[in-house]
């Protein structure tokens, strides 16, 4: 069979691949409706490798780029740096290594499919790799720097080869590699990869616990060391605490609460046995975990955020949703490869997300993108195996089911390219590239700047959009800390101040210009004989971003 | 014999679970509980209803015409323990009672003996179905018709057509919602099982009798379903505009109009109604803030149970679904009952997704144990599970018992009922009594309840009755139920106020200090918010 196809196949495969990457390139300029602090800071580290070999603080080629104190994990920089050195500091160069990969990613899904069900049923995997080129959970992460979507395409990569694996074990090796190095990808992709390789481990542990398997314990070894070294080092351990969820523990009001109508004192038994901190952990966890598989989030509201995904529409198309369920019918039913490894994959990817702090991320959840795109596939492919022989049900169906996903993708095409970057231009922090050019053409007409910190994080954006000298920054480069959040800010660059307005205070100062939010200068209190109103830029939805005031 | 003595001793803590403290807990004793048992003692003193109706199969109450089964059912209850709030609940507790064997003989018919028996502890310990037995609802009695029903379809007698058919109509007349899951399985037996020979004339003479019963339940029916749903919010065609506005800015007109339109919003909401009531973290964790009558902190079902119902559930589809797929129906059309609702209120409609919920659970349970080997893993492995499942009903009991009471949200609404049974204690003293409607949207329900007025008297009397949303008696011989307005009220004299906080609270201190008025506080004080009721008297 794959010989008589094989062109076909490939054909298709490369015709899917090209509408993937259509997907995840098209009007890249306006969707996202901007550009994140870290996307700016990969940008930028990038560019500062690319012209000095050290990162914004002066290290030289480090593996773990502090940047705004967050401790960013490298593969994602060094993956920009050519594209950079290509095209620019520009925000299309900076994602174009997650838009890239995140087309390849079809051609994987395929391939994994393939070796899942020992190439006898190849249709699945087309129909998984085209579910994949237009599932929005996928595409949204490809056309922004997410350091997420490289990690998950290694994550791909290693599943593959984690397959492989069990007919030719020297495989294992090539699959801990690419796990390590997913961990120096993305900090919430240490469990997972632990997760993946000791759970694969475990279902085929006669495969890779013989004698002589000498390439497993190197793999449990490798593995071991890196995440060891990684959860070792003090500072990303402080950034894991900050994310995990046992971090944030209740309010003391809410425990007096509690207290006052039990009638107990904190400290007693029935206290820590009915209302302890683990307790509610396990129950927050636990409630978290199941978030993920609601049907409600993945198939019509989505996520929260407006850079999670597409807004009041799922993670996944609608039309999907019954051939999920057949699919896990015959996932199920069907004694294959697939069964074992899908389930596996379906059932720990959202561990990670679950016990971090935000109620539901699809950043850390992505992984679970792939598990859910596989079983719709087969499921849609058992559907039309069960109808094959009945012409007068197959023709109706497929007419259905192709109307069925047309008016999904238009529908997904309107809500994400259209209405989207409308409301979620406030969360993509849209303003700052107007704002800093802004700047740029007017900036030295003012004795000092100041430019507002309530959107976090602005001096990345003066970097990245001035392209400011790296060589220049890295000797004033200056981190203090900030303890409303959790990572530093920068106080200063040149005569450009990042600070929160105190407009009464500020209003008196002479000769500068003052770049703040409505809620920091209302227009009430700009008074023509000390100050004036010489720039405002709106959000997509209407309302405003920045005002730019000078004072005279 | 052993059997016996299990299923004693399951009746025995499901009838503690459901019987205890009923009057108190749950605490808010709601409108609704009130107006069906008054009807149900107007139904008994008189043989009318509210609205001096003989023996009628529809009772408008508040206009939205509440379940003529459960207040008959009531009605013997009220005849022997008088018009009060125990009374009142216990049918629907002891149906819950009833519904835990129903669960045990659907377990025993459709499994074997022990998924039977332990489909019957997860439902007498089920938090949903302990709190849903603790209050007058027809819910409770729904459930207990449908698990009859089953059982009667999965069983095989003569008589069995007859007894559907009245189950089917009793069900009409008891709670509406429950007609999505009970009407296509009814149907099913009669048109494609092959056990019905009836000719074709007899199905259809069948079909007519429960039209016609639908019909007389239609306003009923139509008010559960088509009141307050999603498609009469007036914003939404704004919306569309809005959001076709957008479109047109970036795409020619044609594309707006294509995905923004009545259809797509329709098609958008209903797969939203219908995929929420699925949502785990409302089914597992936390309820709804709609749902008065359930523990906000807990789930309505425990975690462990879900991995159970997917073993269950997934070795049903493995070894042979055959008739099991009819549980597999039930679980899919449950969430069809407030699938048009605005707001959907999972805490009641979705009741019926435990029937599969349990037996999945529980036959889930069973193969589990079947696939371990020694005695002793299967030793470790009863134990660790009964420890985590104690564990979920303590911290369930925990809240249910303790903490639901006192919470602040669910007041007990006996500070209302002293209060007012102080005024009307005296009520010829006073010209007028004005009870205020922002406690509760009809007042005058709780005066007829808590003051035992007699049914007759009551159908007698004048009275006005308006309202848009909801009916209810805004005038009733010299008693107003009205929002009070202080300043148009400062002058009436010889009126006797009865209000909260709200209304009276803030200018009743005033005037009290100037002497100018008897103040009258009913405090009850719990330990996270406090309640007040006032009665006030201006004096001349």
């Amino acid at each position: 069979m794959w010989l008589n196809y094989n062109k076909l196949k490939i054909t298709l495969l490369v015709i899917i691949t090209l509408l993937a990457f259509y997907m995840r390139l098209v009007d890249i300029n306006r969707v996202p409706a901007g550009f994140t602090w870290d996307e700016a800071a990969l940008g930028y580290n990038a560019y500062s490798i690319l012209n000095t070999g050290r990162d914004e603080y002066g290290d030289f080629l480090p593996f773990i780029f502090k940047s705004f104190g967050d401790y960013k994990p490298g593969v994602y920089i060094y993956l920009a740096v050519p594209f950079i050195a290509l095209f620019g500091l520009t925000e299309l160069a900076t994602r174009l290594p997650s838009i890239i990969l995140g087309s390849l990613m079809p051609i994987l899904v395929f391939l994994i499919s393939r070796k899942l069900l020992s190439g006898k049923k190849d249709l699945v995997g087309l129909v998984a790799a085209f579910f994949v080129a237009f599932s929005p959970w996928f595409i949204n992460f490809s056309r922004g720097a997410w350091e997420t979507n490289i990690s998950f395409f290694e994550n791909l990569l290693a599943l593959y080869f984690l397959i492989k694996s069990l007919e030719n074990r020297k495989f294992l090796a090539i699959s801990a590699i690419l796990l390590c190095s997913s961990i120096f990808t993305y900090q919430s992709a240490k469990l997972f990869c632990v997760f993946l390789f000791s759970g694969f481990l475990f279902i085929f542990n006669k495969k890779f616990f013989t004698k002589k398997s000498y390439v497993t314990y190197f793999s449990i070894v490798l593995i071991s060391i890196t995440v060891l070294i990684s959860i070792a080092e003090p500072i990303t351990r402080s950034r894991l605490v900050v994310l995990s969820q046992y971090s944030y523990k209740r309010s003391a009001e809410e425990v007096n609460g509690i207290v006052k109508q039990d009638y107990l004192i904190p400290s007693s038994f029935e206290f820590s046995f009915f209302h302890s901190e683990n307790l509610s952990f396990i129950k927050t966890v636990g409630s978290r975990y199941l978030n993920y598989y609601n049907p409600k989030f993945l198939f019509v509201s989505g996520p929260s955020d407006g850079r999670q995904g597409a807004l009041n529409y799922g993670m996944m198309q609608l039309f999907e949703l019954p051939f999920l369920l057949i699919g896990l019918f015959f996932l199920i039913r069907n004694n294959l490869l697939d069964k074992k490894v899908i389930l596996l994959w379906l059932l720990i990817a959202p561990i990670p997300a679950a016990l971090s702090r935000d109620v539901s991320n699809t950043v850390r959840a992505l992984p679970l993108a792939f598990a859910l795109e596989y079983i719709s596939a087969l499921g849609l492919f058992e559907f039309f195996r069960l109808i094959q022989h009945r012409k007068m049900v197959l023709i109706p169906a497929f007419a259905v089911i192709s109307l069925g996903f047309l008016f999904s993708l238009g529908f997904f095409v309107d809500r994400y390219f259209i209405h989207n970057p409308i409301h979620s231009s406030k969360d993509w922090l849209y303003g700052h590239k107007e704002a800093i050019s802004y700047i740029q053409d007017n900036g030295y007409k003012y004795k000092d700047i100041y430019f507002t910190t309530k959107f976090n994080e602005p001096y990345i954006f003066y970097l990245f959009y001035t392209k400011y000298d790296p060589a220049k920054y890295q000797k004033q480069a200056k981190l203090i800390n900030n303890r409303g959040i959790d990572v530093g800010e920068v106080p200063k660059i040149d005569n450009i101040h990042f600070n929160a307005l105190y407009w009464p205070h500020d209003r008196s100062q002479e000769g500068n210009l003052y770049i703040g939010t409505w809620l920091e200068i209302p227009d009430t209190d700009i008074d023509p004989k000390e100050s004036k109103l010489v720039k405002t830029i709106k959000f997509l939805d209407d309302t405003i971003a920045f005002k730019f005031v000078e004072t005279h | 014999m052993q059997k016996i003595i299990l299923i004693v001793i399951i009746v025995v803590f499901a009838s503690i679970l459901r019987l205890t403290n009923l009057s108190l807990i749950p605490p808010k004793f709601s409108e609704d509980e009130a107006a069906i048992s008054y009807n149900a003692y107007s139904v008994l003193k008189t043989a009318k209803d509210e609205d001096s109706r003989l023996m009628p199969v529809e009772f408008i109450s508040f206009g939205d015409y509440k379940s003529p089964l459960s207040i008959y059912v009531t009605v013997p209850f009220i005849g022997l323990g008088g018009l009060n709030i125990d009374s009142s609940r216990l049918p629907a507790a002891l149906f819950g009672i009833f519904s835990v064997m129903l669960f045990y003989i659907l377990g025993v018919k459709i499994f074997d003996e022990k998924t039977g028996l332990l489909t019957a502890v997860l439902a007498t310990f089920s938090p949903w179905h302990i709190q849903l037995s603790r209050f007058s609802t027809p819910v409770s009695i729904a459930i207990f018709l449908i698990l009859l029903e089953l059982i009667i379809f999965y069983s095989s007698f003569k008589k069995k057509f007859l007894c559907l058919s009245v189950i089917q109509i009793l069900l009409i007349l008891t709670y509406p919602g429950s007609l999505v899951v009970s009407v296509p399985l009814f149907l099913y037996y009669l048109f494609f099982s092959s056990e019905t020979k009836f000719s074709l004339i007899t199905k259809g003479i069948i079909c007519l009798i429960l039209v016609v019963v639908i019909l007389i339940q239609k306003n009923s029916i139509s008010h559960f379903y088509f009141e307050s749903t999603f498609y009469k919010d007036l914003s939404f065609q704004n919306r569309i505009n809005e959001l076709r506005g957008y479109s047109d800015s970036y795409f020619p007109h044609l594309v707006g109009l294509i995905f923004q339109n009545k259809i797509v919003y329709f098609f958008d909401q209903l797969s939203k109604n219908y995929l929420k009531s699925f949502d785990f973290y409302y089914l597992f964790s936390y309820a709804w803030g709609k749902d008065k009558n359930l523990v906000d902190v807990m789930g309505k079902l425990y975690s462990i149970e879900l991995i159970f119902f997917l073993i269950g559930l997934f070795y049903t589809i493995k070894k042979n679904v055959g008739r099991k797929v009819l549980l597999i129906i039930i679980f899919l059309v449950s969430p069809f009952v407030s699938i048009l609702k605005l707001n959907v209120d999972i805490g009641t409609s979705l009741f019926f997704i435990t029937i599969p919920f349990y037996l999945f659970a529980a036959s889930g349970f069973i193969v589990t144990l079947g696939f371990l080997s020694s005695f002793k893993t299967k030793i470790v492995f009863v134990v660790s599970i009964l420890a985590i499942y104690t564990l979920s009903l303590i911290v369930f009991l925990h809240y249910y018992f303790l903490h639901f009471p006192k919470n602040g949200k669910n007041l007990n609404n006996s500070i209302f009922e002293n209060t007012s049974k102080r005024a009307f204690k005296d009520i010829e003293k006073y010209e007028k009594i004005v009870v205020s409607d922002k406690y509760s949207r009809t007042p005058y329900i709780y005066y007829l309840f808590y003051n035992g007025v007699d049914p007759k008297k009551y159908q007698e009397s004048f009275k006005q009755r308006s309202g848009s949303e909801f009916i209810s008696t805004t005038k009733l011989g010299n008693i107003e139920f009205r929002s009070i307005d202080y300043i148009k009220d400062d002058s009436l004299m010889n009126v006797a106020f009865i209000g909260s906080e709200s209304d009276i609270g803030k200018f009743g201190g005033s005037c009290a200090a100037k002497n100018s008025c008897f103040l009258y506080k009913n405090q009850i004080k719990v330990e996270e918010s406090e309640e007040t009721f006032y009665l006030l008297v201006n004096k001349k």
